[in-house]
């Protein structure tokens, strides 16, 4: 199986076979679904199992009304949808995928059954990410919890004599960048740094990575626009090609979902020698709600099986 | 290893043999240790220098070193080393294993096999180094390496592949080590095949799982040896960043030390954390005492002045890399502080220094003038202050020196107030504050003998000294600026390591340690005076497990520095009973004096920030 990745116009009609997105505690969770609900022909609402608070019961309200399906977290989507109908065949079928609300374990369990199930091949997959409106972060700082490789992304490698090429996506939680840095004592580091429309959250990347620009020299951070994945993407592999003769790359998503899902999909693109690991410090009594701010971007995943 | 621009300069991991040799300083007697027959651990904080040291065990980093010592120690090889690279991403896919497959046996066994293939890549690397070296002839391995033709080469390759159960392409070492490759790739395979069935692992094509790595390492250095006609040869094997290694793993390398290898032919040099909860139990189920099996190195100093000279070596080693001739103490002029602990140390020291017309003096006065204890204090030992000269030399210059530091800080921090002294806020954290931690030794004091810590904070102040070409000292406030941003990265780094109480989640060790320093800055501050403040602490029974572990976290990433008591254990299983100190750049930040002085126990400490109320001190106390 082999992936290719493309850009999307998002002015142009769309049309998909399944749309997915999560029901949890956000506004925007919906905000995708609501602008395609009616270019799809089948809507799975990802359920978490948890955080039913703030939106979530009108993001559930919103799946109903528009005759889409729940997706439990402990169920595959091919078993729902065959569920749904028993003869269902997602061969060379176009998929959404909006992954704005997604945790990084949800979008990993949903890429990787997308990506890699034979009921899915020659599927075209469309990442969307709907940007959030700005709030900043919650004053209470997270621990860096629970840092291990991301479950069907964690990779495994042959060499592992190689040193470590660590790649980071930036956010705004305050020190999970040094936590990172300080954990997988890598040869070499770096960083994606987000770009958005709206400079108040450049400014707290900025902020809460104060400690991590001390340790990493500035030619090593990566300025990347956050609606154009496409274009971060090819930075991404133009970075991955360079370093993977010589270093185990280890790529460690955080900051936009939009980046987090590129890694994923960079990840099954070059094969076990790159590993994903999962940065969580989220806690449910840290939940807010975030809207949508009109924004959209995407990319496009081509599937090419034999 | 060859050069790659892209590598930060601070990790070892990936330095090529001659940066590696280029940039070598021995803490003290650490290599000449580490080159004496037997097992041996080795233990430090991260960033102590383990990988470096281990890495210049090798022939080809011996080979390029031409350091002051390394002539006479050269001389003293004879054994040849392989090193096993580690780090914890890798370390992370291994460890997943268990997460990943239900079977849990069939985990640690896929474990072990990778562990096992690793040892072997790196055994076969070694072998391929050998050939690399020049002609021995003339050199200090002269007896230890022989070049070997293609025959013997391939006859040893026949052998491994017996040995390993490999089938390379074609028998030459490059060609074992690209199939020891594809064996990796093809556990990872088995472990996608263990999700989703039984019992993969049974087919006869699998029986490389069951390799043993000690056959397999003992046998390959027998091989090489007798083709080699080097029947006697020892070897060394490496083992780098145990503390990160699977369970399984460290349990079985622990185990070895006890006797399974043959030590007078395979020697193991374990790099470890100073804390390992794994390690004595390793020797405990066997009844065993582990003074005889292996000898230890701490990288850690407990005590500054063992660590001073190191430092210094090391830092007069960057400015000599950067084309400057002047050494640390020039770069960096003199500190506020005095820095022997040893009262021997200054018998000779004259009392003139305190005189109120020095800076010293100075310093002095104002304190007495502003804080009644120290005035107390000073009267009951008769030492008069506007008449320094007629005090009894001996006995008043230890009086005041043993004090000076503690006067320096209150005086430093504090100012008059009608009820009594006002402690300047632990908050009020300014770069000003730390100019008083700047100089020599002190600065050398905050690296901790770490040569990771000395060259980020260091290096910053030589590029600037290098600017100003060396015709006046780095001030103050430029170092102050180095030293806060150190701090800062500590604390970053504090706050993302779990604490598992509830009381500090979500804020990693952080408030704990804030909690120990704010104790002790108290104990200094906030009372009345005291020649021997707590500044370390001893962890007591009444300690709660999850700050037990805490402590062990703490220890680990270099945040607290473990005081060892005469004949105590060396690799800490269990941190009850034992003495510690806050690293001091975190004793700065809670603005300490630089030194163990009296130890206090954690659970009083800790009681004793709990009640604590915002202090002013009573001027009238007798002291």
């Amino acid at each position: 199986m082999k992936i290719d990745v493309f850009n999307v116009n998002l002015e142009d009609e769309c049309q998909f076979d399944l749309l997915i997105f999560a029901v949890g505690y956000e506004a925007r969770a919906r905000h995708i679904a609501e602008r395609y609900r009616q270019s799809a022909k089948t809507i799975l609402g990802y359920v978490f199992p948890d955080g039913h608070l703030l939106s979530f019961d009108h993001n559930r309200q919103f799946l109903t009304e528009c005759g889409g399906h729940e997706l439990q977290s402990n169920v595959s989507i091919q078993n729902r949808l065959q569920g749904l109908d028993a003869g269902a065949d997602f061969s060379g079928s176009k998929i959404c995928l909006d992954v704005s609300s997604l945790n990084r374990g949800a979008m990993a369990s949903l890429l990787a059954e997308l990506l890699d199930s034979d009921f899915f091949k020659n599927a075209e997959i469309t990442v969307l990410y709907s940007v959030a409106v700005f709030a900043p972060p919650p004053p209470e700082e997270l621990d860096f919890l629970d840092f291990a490789p991301l479950d069907k992304f964690g990779g495994w490698t042959s060499n592992p004599e190689r040193p470590t090429a660590l790649i980071l996506g930036l956010g705004y939680e305050t020190d999970h960048a040094v936590g990172a840095l300080e954990f997988l004592d890598p040869s070499v580091t770096f960083a994606f740094f987000p770009i958005g429309s709206d400079q108040k959250f450049e400014k707290h990347v900025e902020k809460a990575n104060r400690s991590f620009f001390e340790l990493i020299s500035s030619d090593r951070i990566i300025k990347y626009p956050v609606l154009s994945p496409y274009q971060t993407f090819w930075e991404m592999r133009s970075l991955i090609l360079s370093l993977r003769g010589v270093a185990r790359i280890v790529l460690v998503p955080m900051g936009p979902k939009i980046f987090s899902s590129l890694c994923l999909v960079s990840q099954r693109m070059f094969g076990d020698e790159i590993s994903i690991w999962r940065a969580s410090g989220h806690s449910l009594a840290m939940a807010r709600d975030a809207h949508a701010s009109g924004e959209i971007t995407g990319y496009l995943i081509k599937r090419v099986d034999q | 290893m060859h050069e790659n621009p892209f590598f930060d300069t601070f990790n070892a991991k990936h330095k090529t043999d001659a940066e590696i040799a280029g940039s070598f300083v021995s803490p003290p007697n650490a290599l000449e240790r580490l080159i004496t027959k037997g097992h041996t651990v080795l233990s430090g904080p991260r960033g102590s220098g383990k990988t470096t040291l281990l890495k210049m065990l090798t022939l080809p980093a011996l080979h390029k070193w031409s350091g002051e010592e390394a002539a006479s120690l050269k001389q003293k090889i004879d054994f040849v080393s392989v090193f096993v690279a580690a780090d914890r991403s890798w370390h992370g896919q291994l460890n997943g294993l268990t997460k990943e497959i239900p079977d849990e046996s069939a985990a640690e066994l896929l474990g072990m096999s990778a562990f096992t293939t690793h040892i072997f890549k790196a055994i076969t690397a070694t072998f391929i180094d050998l050939e690399s070296l020049p002609q021995a002839e003339g050199q200090f391995y002269s007896g230890l390496v022989t070049k070997l033709d293609s025959p013997k080469e391939r006859d040893i390759c026949v052998h491994l592949a017996d040995l390993w159960l490999l089938k390379p392409r074609a028998y030459t070492f490059a060609e074992i080590r690209a199939a020891l490759s594809q064996r990796l790739a093809q556990i990872g395979i088995l472990r996608n095949q263990l999700r989703f069935s039984n019992n993969p692992l049974s087919n006869e094509d699998n029986r490389f799982l069951f390799v043993d790595y000690r056959e397999g390492m003992r046998s390959a250095a027998d091989i090489h040896n007798h083709i080699s006609r080097l029947d006697s040869r020892r070897w060394s094997f490496l083992f780098d960043e145990m503390e990160v290694a699977p369970s399984f793993v460290q349990e079985s390398l622990f185990s070895d030390l006890r006797g399974e290898v043959d030590k007078l032919k395979i020697n193991y040099k374990l790099a470890l954390a100073p804390f390992n909860k794994n390690f004595r139990a390793s020797f405990d189920d066997r009844g065993a005492s582990h003074t005889h099996d292996y000898s230890h190195i701490d990288l850690s100093f407990a005590r500054k002045e063992n660590g001073y000279d190191f430092s210094r070596r090391l830092c007069n080693l960057m400015l000599r890399q950067a084309g400057i001739s002047a050494d640390v103490e020039t770069m960096l002029g003199t500190s506020y502080f005095a820095f022997e602990d040893d009262d021997a140390a200054d018998q000779n020291s004259s009392t003139k220094k305190y005189s109120n017309t020095k800076p010293l003096g100075k310093i002095f006065q104002s304190l007495s003038e502003k804080d009644a204890s120290f005035h107390n204090y000073l009267q009951q030992r008769g030492i008069d202050l506007s008449n320094v000269e007629e005090l009894d030399e001996k006995s008043s210059a230890r009086t005041l020196r043993k004090v000076r530091n503690i006067v320096v800080l209150r005086e430093y921090f504090s100012r008059p107030s009608k009820s009594g002294l006002q402690i300047e806020q632990l908050n009020s954290r300014s770069r000003k504050s730390y100019i008083l931690y700047s100089g020599n030794p002190s600065m050398l004091a905050l690296t901790e003998g770490n040569p990771r810590s000395l060259i980020n904070l260091f290096a910053p102040l030589v590029a600037e000294y290098k600017q100003l070409e060396g015709k006046q000292t780095v001030s103050g406030a430029r170092q102050a600026d180095e030293i806060q941003k150190a701090i800062r990265v500590m604390r970053s780094l504090l706050k993302t390591v779990p604490h598992r109480s509830r009381k500090y989640q979500g804020r990693g060790l952080l408030p704990f340690l804030d909690g120990i320093g704010l104790a002790l800055h108290r104990g200094l501050m906030s009372t009345k005076f005291s020649d021997q403040p707590p500044l370390s602490f001893r962890v007591d029974h009444g300690v709660n497990p999850d700050d037990l572990s805490a402590i062990g976290k703490a220890l680990n990433i270099g945040a607290l520095v473990y005081v060892p008591d005469q004949d105590s254990e060396d690799i800490l299983s269990n941190v009850i009973g034992n003495r510690f100190r806050l690293n001091y750049l975190l004793a700065a930040h809670y603005k300490l004096p630089l030194s163990l002085d009296r130890e206090i126990s954690l659970s009083t400490l800790l009681s004793q920030q709990a009640s604590y109320r915002q202090a002013r001190m009573d001027f009238s106390d007798e002291n």
